[in-house]
Order: C-alpha cells, then sequence, then structure tokens
C-alpha cells in the first residue's frame, strides 16, 4: 500500500516538473519576457529595468534553476496588478473554486447513482429511456449557453435568484447547477451500464436467492462494486470541473481561480496566470492520487496488487 | 435482461448476415435524426456562407433586434436580428462553417498525430512508450481549456493556433486507445504469422496492426467532435479563440451577452445549435459504436427483422 502510494506520488512529481518545464519555456519562446509580465502600454525603460531585475538577459538555463530557486522557496513572483505576491492572490482564490466544484461533484454523483441504479434496474423501461436521453442532452450542453439561458430565465424573467456575487445560499444554486449538468449526464451514463453489468452477475443471484430485499440488493451488494469505474471517470472529471469553473465564475462573477486566470489573462499579469497554473495542477494531482486511494478502499484486489 | 438476451440469440441465425448501413441506421431512429441533422448541417457550412455572405454582413438598423418567430420581414429575418439588424439565420449559417472546420481540423490533427504516436508506443513497447504515456498523462492531468487559454494568451488567438491548441489537448485520448489495442493485436497469430513471413516493421504496422485500430479510432473522433467543438465554443466565448469580425456560434453567444435583458435570442439560438450539434454527434456515435462491433452488432439487425 505505502509503496502503491509512494509511485503515484512520484509520477505526480514528474507530471508537475513535466508542466514546469513547459510553462516556463512556453513563456520565454515569445522573446522578452517583459512583454508578458508587464502591461502592453508600460515604458521602454520600466522594461529594460525589468529584464535586468529579474536577470532575464542570462541564458535560459540560469534562468531556469533561478525559476526553480524561487519557486521552492514560495516566491512566483509578483503580480503587476495588484502589487502582491502572486502565490496570494492564488491561495485566497482556490477556496472558492473547490467550494464550488466539491458541492457541485458531491450533488452530480448522488444524482447520478440513483438515477442510474434506478435506469439500469429495468433497463430499456420508460425510466431507462428518459434517463438515457436526458443524460446524452445534459453531456451535450454547452455550459456556458445553459448558465446565460438560466440568468435570463431565472434572474431577468422571474427574479428568483440573483445574476451574479457571492453571498448567502441563494447565489450558489445557479452556479452549481450549471457546473453539475455536464459531469452528471456523463455520470448517469457510467453508473448505468456499470451497474448493468453488476447486477448481472452470479452473487446478486445468489443474494436474491437467499431473501435479500431488493433495496439493499441494489444500493449495498450491486453498488459498491459498480463504483469502481464510477470513481474512475468521476476522478478524470476533476479537470473538466476546472473547465467548467472557468466558465461559471466568469459568467457568475466569483472570485475564484477560474475567473482569477482570466481577468488577469485579460489585464495581462502573467505571473498569477503562471501561479495558478502551477497550484491548479498541484491540486487536481493530489485530487487523481486521492481517487487512486479510493480504489484501493473498494476494491481490494488492486490493494494486494501492488 | 436474461430472458431478452436468450430469446435474441435463438432469434440470431435466422436475420440474413448482411444488413446494409443504411437499413440499421434507419431503425434506430434517434441516430437517424442525427444523421439526416448533421449532413443538413455540413451543406450549410459547406454552402451557406457562399449564398448568404451578403445578408450575414449587410446592416439594417430599421430591424436592429428585431424578435424572433415572425415572417413579416422575410424568412431570413425568423429568428430575429442582432444589434446591428444582421439576420440571425444567415448569421447562423456563416458562422457553422468556422465552428465546424476549426473542430473538423482538430479532431483531424489530433486523431493523426495521437493515432501515429499511440500505435508507435504499443509496438515498440519499450522506453519510448513510456515516454509517451507520461507525456500523455501530463497533458491529462491539466484542464485543457487552461492550456488553451495559456497558450492562447502567449501566441495569438489566430485559427490556426486554436486548431493547435484543441488538437494536443486531446491527443492523450487516441494514443492510450491506440497504445492498448495494438498491445493486444501484436500478440494475435498472425502478427506472428507475418513476422515469421519477413514483414518489416513498417509493413507490419501499415498493413496489419493500422487497419485494424483505425475503425476504433474513428469512433472516438465522432464523440471528440463533440467535444471539441463544446471546447472551442468555450475559448470563443471567452474572447479568446476566434475573433471578431470572424464569427463562430461560441461567439455570438458571447455577443449577445450584454443584450440579455432585451434580446434574448442573441445568445439563445447560436447556443442552442451547439448543443443540437453535440447531441445529434454522441447519438451517432453510440450508432457507430455498436453497428461497426460486430459481437454487438446483433442488436440494430433484430430491430430490424422485427420491424419487416
Amino acid at each position: 500500500m505505502r509503496q502503491f502510494l509512494a509511485r503515484r506520488i512520484f509520477h505526480s512529481l514528474i507530471s508537475l516538473v513535466g508542466l514546469l518545464v513547459l510553462v516556463f519555456f512556453l513563456a520565454r519562446l515569445t522573446g522578452n519576457p517583459g512583454d508578458l509580465y508587464l502591461p502592453l502600454d508600460s515604458s521602454i525603460e520600466t522594461r529594460q529595468a525589468f529584464t535586468e531585475k529579474h536577470g532575464y538577459d542570462d541564458p535560459a538555463y540560469i534562468q531556469f534553476g533561478r525559476y526553480v530557486r524561487d519557486l521552492l522557496s514560495g516566491d512566483m513572483g509578483e503580480s503587476v496588478r495588484k502589487k502582491r505576491p502572486a502565490l496570494e492572490i492564488v491561495l485566497e482564490a482556490i477556496p472558492v473554486t473547490l467550494m464550488l466544484a466539491a458541492s457541485a461533484m458531491f450533488l452530480a454523483l448522488v444524482g447520478a447513482v440513483i438515477v442510474g441504479a434506478r435506469a439500469a434496474y429495468r433497463p430499456g423501461g420508460v425510466f431507462d429511456r428518459v434517463a438515457s436521453i436526458s443524460s446524452l442532452v445534459s453531456a451535450s450542453a454547452p455550459d456556458f449557453w445553459i448558465a446565460i439561458t438560466a440568468i435570463i430565465v431565472f434572474s431577468v424573467h422571474l427574479q428568483w435568484l440573483p445574476t451574479s456575487g457571492l453571498g448567502g445560499p441563494i447565489y450558489w444554486i445557479m452556479p452549481v447547477c450549471v457546473l453539475l449538468i455536464r459531469p452528471f449526464g456523463l455520470l448517469v451514463q457510467v453508473v448505468r451500464s456499470s451497474m448493468l453489468t453488476v447486477l448481472s452477475a452470479a452473487y446478486i443471484k445468489t443474494a436474491r436467492a437467499k431473501g435479500v430485499k431488493e433495496k439493499s440488493i441494489v444500493f449495498v451488494h450491486a453498488l459498491r462494486n459498480a463504483m469502481i469505474p464510477v470513481i474512475t471517470v468521476a476522478g478524470d472529471q476533476a479537470a473538466a470541473m476546472a473547465n467548467g469553473a472557468v466558465i461559471v465564475e466568469t459568467i457568475f462573477g466569483w472570485p475564484g481561480i477560474g475567473k482569477l486566470m482570466i481577468d488577469s489573462i485579460v489585464q495581462r499579469d502573467f505571473a498569477v496566470v503562471q501561479a495558478a497554473i502551477l497550484v491548479t495542477a498541484f491540486v487536481i494531482l493530489s485530487i487523481n492520487i486521492v481517487v487512486d486511494l479510493t480504489y484501493a478502499v473498494l476494491d481490494p484486489r488492486i490493494r494486494k496488487r501492488s | 435482461m436474461t430472458s431478452r438476451l436468450t430469446e435474441s440469440v435463438a432469434v440470431q441465425p435466422k436475420v440474413q448476415r448482411s444488413v446494409g448501413l443504411w437499413t440499421m441506421l434507419w431503425n434506430d431512429k434517434f441516430a437517424f435524426v442525427s444523421f439526416l441533422f448533421l449532413v443538413v448541417m455540413v451543406f450549410l457550412a459547406v454552402f451557406g456562407p457562399w449564398l448568404l455572405e451578403q445578408p450575414a454582413t449587410k446592416l439594417n438598423l430599421r430591424l436592429r433586434n428585431a424578435p424572433p418567430f415572425s415572417l413579416d420581414n422575410g424568412w431570413l429575418y425568423f429568428l430575429g436580428a442582432d444589434a446591428l439588424g444582421r439576420s440571425m439565420i444567415a448569421r447562423l449559417i456563416v458562422a457553422s462553417q468556422n465552428t465546424l472546420l476549426v473542430a473538423a481540423s482538430a479532431v483531424a490533427v489530433s486523431l493523426i498525430i495521437g493515432g501515429a504516436l499511440g500505435i508507435l508506443a504499443g509496438y515498440f513497447n519499450g522506453r519510448f512508450s513510456t515516454v509517451i504515456m507520461r507525456f500523455a498523462d501530463i497533458i491529462m492531468s491539466f484542464p485543457s481549456l487552461l492550456i488553451a487559454v495559456v497558450v492562447l494568451y502567449i501566441f495569438e488567438p489566430k485559427v490556426a493556433n486554436l486548431v493547435l491548441v484543441l488538437s494536443i489537448t486531446r491527443l492523450p485520448v487516441y494514443m492510450r486507445t491506440a497504445r492498448a489495442e495494438v498491445l493486444e493485436i501484436r500478440e494475435r497469430q498472425f502478427i506472428a504469422a507475418a513476422k515469421t513471413l519477413g514483414a518489416s516493421h513498417s509493413r507490419l504496422i501499415t498493413r496489419h496492426i493500422a487497419p485494424l485500430v483505425v475503425p476504433t479510432l474513428t469512433t472516438i473522433a465522432t464523440l471528440e467532435f463533440a467535444f471539441v467543438m463544446l471546447a472551442e465554443s468555450s475559448l470563443s466565448f471567452l474572447g479568446i479563440g476566434i475573433q471578431p469580425p470572424e464569427i463562430t456560434w461560441g461567439l455570438m453567444v458571447a455577443q449577445g451577452r450584454n443584450y440579455l435583458q432585451s434580446a434574448w435570442w442573441l445568445s439563445f439560438f447560436p447556443g442552442l445549435m451547439i448543443m443540437f450539434s453535440a447531441l445529434a454527434l454522441n447519438l451517432l456515435s453510440g450508432w457507430t459504436r455498436i453497428a461497426l462491433d460486430p459481437v454487438q452488432r446483433w442488436r440494430l439487425e433484430i430491430t430490424n427483422q422485427q420491424a419487416s
């Protein structure tokens, strides 16, 4: 088990280093970093001073060494826009996004398990057909369009919900619902097909023959084994949730990591963009490790294999 | 479930071996409608801009934000007009060309490069394979939209760059599938036979392995097309994809955002087109997966027999 964990962490570190190198060299490829880090209208003198201060006239490998050293001491540069360390700004934004993504993912998972299991229980039935089609529709819906349509309907016409901002529970309804639509559609399909396979297994027949209650067969006996592919897909969705969060936060004006990134990009604040990428990658890789550990909890065979 | 299975197995031998793809398509109504929709879309995307260039760009200030569902101003204005009085229908059709073209090019690029890399990684399973798969892991572990955002920040948001970044973020899908398939195929007897007969690496790959992998990859490509289209729309919506005066559906949704209170149709219809196209692709891809799989194909053939 410990070995398994160590290997996973090692692989994640490789990915992180790869990303680091990629971001660093992409940024240097474009020529003068001053063009990236400084606002477009800054003067030639400012650029000159900036280049000298940060040693951007040194060879690339020396710059890279310095860059890694700074990173390890927690220095990701300073935001041009806010005159504060970039890392600090990013760390303020992360919890908002995590809360948003976690609540959306939780609701999507619970909803998908209930709907998917119900659909798989009677394949080809009315509930199954309705669930299949609507899960396809929700997996195909562009989230930014759903968000805008929801604003038109619920904020502009019905005036039930606020259009944007962060506040009481009422501010959470639309962002969370928009964010969960696509993962929900996808997960329903996965739960359904996984449950179909499991429900036709021999041990389910045994449980039935023993007279176990149907509810407990579906939700205790079958679900536990059906969850492995579901967890895989849910884990892969962690990255997709970050994509969705960019859209949802921009539209609903949430001060999360997605909005921070888009704002920083529009205002050309590269230090923040870079810090945001690395922190997001770190969070996603950590989530992937947690997902892998969940497998081991769910399936003893995986525990043994490592 | 069990009874349906046995019943169909019993019926199976009676079914004619060669039920045409067309008949199978006709039998699955959802797939058929999706297919029809996509054919019309492709037709409009190819010829539409050429026919409707003029009404799509002609300003008509009298018809600014004209509401939809009225034929008073002619059929071109049936879906209303935008803030400059340009016909929504004409603009939607003109925008379809960019939307489909960007998605199609990105899918084609990642299909070819990702497929080739995956096949090679599976065939020469060794250090090369490990490097390739680590590379895929790096791409996969990071949100595609954010990669695209960063690349388009550093480089210009040109169409070529957009296609490139969209295709790079989707490479791992093809790489992983192709590699997994090849790992299984290369252990089969006919590969060993070809090897014994002295076939070279390139001949083995191109004549014996690739033809078996390509159908799977094409099925995935259909699904990916929907995904890439949604990704491109998101980028254009965020303002870092296609730049005006060019238009795509995603950009049209973004442009309509300023008129949410007064003219909802500006954002609504382009988004609806994105959703219908993605849905049609998803449905059709599900059908192709079954129709091209000899093990599952009977599911579609059975319906045919019951219908006749």
